[in-house]
């Protein structure tokens, strides 16, 4: 998989925004190339469980844009599910506001947490170099933990090779770490730590002590169908030719060759 | 995954190797190599069909389009279907019946003009040429972010292996091998959206996130002026398409044909269902990709359980496969059977002409392969411009000319190179001149083709009566 990080530098150059826009005259180019943008470069994430509480630290790093990332508000949205309640503890960028004494506010829709972190509100903004920063944000979900949303920039991601790292503490016992998502390995002092590709939009840590994971039933579903798709051919085939048998060449065509 | 995946590749590239050898053995004459002896039946023929459509721009393009823009692409879907519908109406059972082995021998004796079947025979090979640079450069893509092969080494392999069981056994191995990615792609996307359901928790959270985010997602991205040109040049580029046309040619009869549109419909209803279930369910997992036509790449590398995602990796490939495949059988016989075979030596044996087709094909499939490495465009963008040239110069004379028969010969040679011409012309000049209108290319180039064959035609003398008995008597 680290080919797949590493090589997917190639499209950053050319890249669109993520905002599309409709097709119009140029029905092809549904996306307006958006240069200025800094990229995600790079996401640390931890997370610790306690019972039905994961508190989540992110740590976020952008390369690429124009202007200095602190220098505008940074929106963030999560995926978000139901029987759960979510509560920022501290947020901010660098270069831009601190976020003072109050953490930023959770924005809640249906589907959806939003969060923004301010920008060049204090008097760091324009510190940073062009091109690069680093946002920090720490919330905590209470409720139901078996999916954890992660908050993601809306900018598209710079794709460098290995730079999203998540961890977890504290896992349920008997986790089976391949099942969760994204495929998590521990790292035998009792943590969970997955290297996706790309950043994912949530973790999901199946409940432990399921007879058949997904992945095995699924492996095997799809090996069963094909099979049955075959044999289901060659029996059809079989009925097919037992019947009286079709004139297998058609009338012959004015076509040299055909005739 | 790795290991798996070139298991499961290995697997696959076996059972290739083993049809296309098995159809070696039983291909004896040029009707043999293209047309299968004209022994294919609904359900093979219905899967050859859809994999034959089914290509990198689906797998790569349409779910980096719902990945992106939501739901309402899937609407080009009934675009594509409505061309088949026209297609098992008016014009399969009368191409099958008139039982020739390549779209321009239709064109020459149709309208009773060898120069009108040559034309056709060149802008086929210019036009699917160009087709072959998307899917090349899907594959090296694909190749480079998933096992960071490098392109050209990527490409060469597809054509290699592509162009191997082509030789072999002509339309009856593709044919078979065909119906294989058919199963291998339907299979695969079966299970893997339930997997990505399962991983999002169902589909009422998903679908209110994606709303949420941007309610284009769930609602209207597309105009119905987009939608509109996108199904117009999907759709009548599968009425008038020859690498689909020719395959009707290798069926048993007229009601095969039928059926086999049928379950040509069904499979690529079950496949754009699951795309877009694939698409949409992929930006819930990866809301930020670095760009959507790695969706699939990325959701099959690191959602999906290792035997099911290298199926899907597979499939992938096989889509381009399939459709390197069937353009090479129709530009390799546009050389030998089109050309070759009427101007250059029309008195050569049918040994000779498949020598020829299979030189052909090997020269045909590498010329493409130095464009691709220019990177001339994105997949979906060339896939897209090219149903807008076929469509244009091949959908009036194909589909009109099957159904009127006052139609000429110097009409169908006006239709096809007026219609290319004007989709050209807008597409360089008017689109952008003319934005305000909103029309597009396809449009100008499809009723400038209409409006040619009809009026060249009525000016000229008809066709003779002679030739037009097997379509319309």
């Amino acid at each position: 998989m680290a080919a797949l990080a590493a090589s997917a530098a190639a499209p950053v150059a050319t890249a669109p925004a993520l905002e599309a826009r409709p097709a119009g005259a140029e029905a092809t180019a549904i996306q307006a190339p958006d240069r200025d943008s800094a990229r995600l470069a790079a996401a640390r994430i931890t997370i610790v469980l306690a019972g039905d509480t994961a508190r989540v630290e992110a740590m976020y790093r952008f390369a690429g844009g124009a202007s200095p990332p602190g220098a505008r508000p940074l929106d963030l949205t999560a995926f978000r599910l139901r029987g759960q309640r979510l509560e920022a503890e501290a947020g901010g960028q660098e270069g831009g506001a601190d976020g003072g004494p109050h953490p930023p506010a959770v924005t809640g829709l249906p589907g959806l947490w939003r969060v923004r972190l301010a920008g060049e509100a204090s008097g760091a903004a324009g510190e940073t170099e062009a091109g690069t920063g680093g946002a920090e944000l720490r919330y905590r979900v209470v409720g139901r933990i078996d999916r954890i949303p992660l908050f993601v920039p809306a900018s598209r991601t710079l794709s460098t090779g290995g730079r999203f790292t998540i961890v977890v503490r504290n896992a349920p016992r008997g986790l089976d770490p391949s099942s969760a998502f994204p495929r998590f390995e521990s790292d035998g002092e009792g943590a969970l730590v997955a290297r996706p590709s790309e950043l994912p939009g949530f973790v999901q840590l199946p409940r432990a002590g399921a007879p058949l994971g997904v992945g095995t039933a699924a492996d095997a579903g799809v090996a069963l169908s094909l099979l049955a798709g075959l044999g289901g051919w060659a029996l059809l085939r079989r009925r097919t030719r037992a019947g009286p048998r079709r004139g297998a060449s058609g009338p012959a065509g004015p076509s040299r060759s055909s005739a | 995954m790795g290991a798996t995946f070139f298991i499961v590749l290995g697997l696959y590239v076996a059972a290739l190797a083993g049809i296309a050898a098995w159809s070696w053995f039983r291909t004896r004459t040029e009707v043999d190599f293209l047309a299968a002896g004209r022994s294919i039946g609904p359900v093979v023929g219905g899967a050859v069909l859809a994999a034959t459509q089914i290509s990198a721009g689906t797998f790569v393009g349409t779910a980096g389009r719902h990945y992106l823009a939501g739901v309402s692409w899937a609407l080009v879907w009934l675009g594509v279907w409505a061309g088949w519908i026209v297609s098992a109406l008016w014009v399969a059972p009368k191409l099958r019946r008139f039982g020739a082995l390549t779209v321009p021998d239709y064109v020459a004796v149709r309208f009773g003009s060898r120069a009108a079947g040559g034309l056709a025979g060149i802008l086929i090979v210019v036009s699917y040429t160009i087709y072959l640079v998307a899917q090349f450069q899907a594959g090296g893509e694909i190749a480079l972010a998933v096992f960071g092969i490098r392109p050209l080494t990527a490409m060469l392999l597809i054509v290699a292996s592509t162009a191997l069981y082509t030789l072999l056994g002509g339309v009856r191995s593709s044919s078979y091998i065909e119906f294989l990615q058919t199963l291998i792609m339907v299979g695969a996307l079966l299970v893997a959206v339930p997997v990505l359901i399962y991983r999002v928790g169902g589909l009422a959270a998903p679908l209110r996130y994606l709303h949420s985010l941007d309610p284009r997602l769930t609602g209207w991205f597309y105009g119905p002026k987009d939608l509109i040109a996108f199904g117009i040049a999907f759709g009548l580029a599968i009425a008038a398409a020859p690498y689909e046309l020719t395959r009707f040619y290798s069926m048993r009869d007229e009601k095969t044909v039928r059926r086999a549109i049928a379950v040509c419909i069904g499979f690529q209803a079950v496949i754009g269902v699951c795309i877009l279930g694939v698409g949409l369910l992929t930006r819930v997992l990866f809301p930020i990709l670095p760009s959507e036509d790695q969706a699939t790449a990325v959701m099959a590398f690191e959602v999906l359980p290792p035997v099911v995602g290298s199926l899907l990796l597979v499939a992938m490939l096989s889509a381009i496969m399939s459709t390197v495949n069937s353009v090479l059988l129709v530009t390799g016989a546009g050389v030998a059977h089109d050309l070759y075979g009427k101007f250059v030596r029309p008195d050569a044996s049918e040994r000779r002409l498949v020598t020829v087709n299979r030189i052909a094909i090997v020269v045909l499939a590498l010329v493409p392969v130095w464009f691709a490495l220019q990177k001339l465009g994105d997949v979906q963008a060339i896939v897209v411009e090219q149903s807008k040239f076929i469509a244009s110069f091949f959908f009036v004379p194909v589909v009109v000319g099957l159904n009127w028969r006052r139609g000429t010969a110097a009409g169908a040679i006006a239709a096809m190179a007026g219609g290319f011409a004007a989709c050209l012309a807008w597409e360089l000049t008017g689109q952008t001149a003319f934005s305000r209108l909103g029309i597009d290319a396809v449009e100008v180039g499809v009723a400038t083709s209409l409006v040619l064959f009809v009026a060249v035609s009525r000016l000229t003398r008809p066709a003779p009566r002679e030739a037009l008995a097997i379509f319309f008597d």
